[in-house]
């Protein structure tokens, strides 16, 4: 068996193992603001989104929601078994997505979240496998909807909306029909599209 | 010793002598005595077969009655832990559920928010 030399162990692949280690604590650098979660994502569509745990403290409104394949298939079995009639559009719905995140937090004042977060959530996005449907920026609001598709097939959804005060982030994966969760508009408490003629800087 | 004076000595030793005027109660104060003795002696008798056949009993039962109460024991400790668990999934399937609407209604919120932007961007709402 041919034994590595030192000069393989300085292959990029290999650094990127040696960095993965943990350091001692004088040779960690400052962390940032969110940590990242470790590690890739296992299915194409999911984004690896920052532990935003320290913001939960300092935000008005924090939702934090992680549904994995199993977790999804717990829930989906509980719509099933409800009767109303209401939950058979999410039933439609849900069948095919294998995973919901969503980060989305509020504050009292601007500035409290660091951009550089949201940024690394984007610079994902820059994969050309993720097409973008919505890119909207100015001074009130920046929207981005990007699909990531494999020929047919949706492998996942991303939206990431930023305002002064508050920001949200959710990640779908699986297939999802954007026209089916947009006619779940005036349910669930999802505001209809003429409702939203004001801009939350109007607000 | 001839005939004669043994038979003076048989007729003096078995010449009937008056026992006194006691004699009387006290045979009948023995013989009361013996009577009860007697009495109490039966009664501890049937007493004492009538134990042996309980503890008997008891020692062939008991521990049979130790083993069903222990199975009845172990049953109802694992019925209840199965009722337990069935709640904890029953609560952990609401709570699944409710984070599901939860996350399509943020994602269909802002689906609806950003076709807004572009519409107004566009010059006028559908």
């Amino acid at each position: 068996m041919r034994v590595p030399s030192l000069a393989a162990l300085a292959a990029p692949a290999a650094l990127g193992v040696l960095f993965s280690l943990p350091l001692p604590a004088a040779a960690q650098p400052a962390a940032p603001a969110a940590a990242m979660q470790p590690a890739q994502p296992t299915q194409p569509g999911r984004l690896v989104l920052p532990d935003f745990s320290g913001l939960a403290q300092k935000a008005s409104e924090a939702v934090n929601i992680s549904l994995d394949p199993s977790m999804l298939g717990i829930a989906n079995a509980f719509l099933s078994a409800d009767p109303r009639s209401s939950d058979n559009d999410v039933k439609s719905l849900v069948n095919g997505i294998q995973g919901i995140y969503v980060r989305s937090y509020s504050f009292n004042r601007a500035g409290a979240y660091s951009k550089a977060d949201i940024d690394s959530v984007r610079a994902q996005l820059t994969n050309p496998a993720w097409v973008a449907l919505v890119s909207t920026h100015d001074s009130a609001q920046n929207a981005d909807i990007y699909i990531r598709r494999r020929g047919d097939r949706t492998e996942g959804m991303a939206i990431i909306t930023t305002e002064p005060r508050q920001f949200t982030i959710v990640n779908i994966v699986g297939n999802i029909d954007l026209a089916k969760l947009a006619s779940l508009q005036g349910k669930f408490g999802i505001p209809s599209v003429s409702s939203l003629g004001q801009s939350s800087a109007d607000r | 010793m001839d005939d004669d004076e043994l038979e003076r000595s048989l007729r003096r030793a078995l010449q009937p002598s008056d026992p006194g005027e006691a004699f009387s109660a006290r045979v009948m104060a023995h013989l009361a005595v013996h009577r009860q003795s007697s009495t109490a002696g039966a009664a501890s008798a049937s007493r004492s077969l009538h134990g042996q056949a309980v503890r008997r009993w008891a020692v062939r039962w008991t521990a049979p009655a130790a083993w069903a109460a222990c199975a009845l024991i172990a049953v109802g400790s694992i019925g209840l832990w199965h009722f337990r668990q069935h709640g904890l999934a029953q609560q952990r399937g609401l709570q699944a559920r409710a984070q599901l609407l939860q996350a399509l209604s943020i994602a269909g919120a802002q689906v609806q928010s950003a076709r807004a932007v572009v519409l107004r961007e566009e010059g006028g709402l559908e």
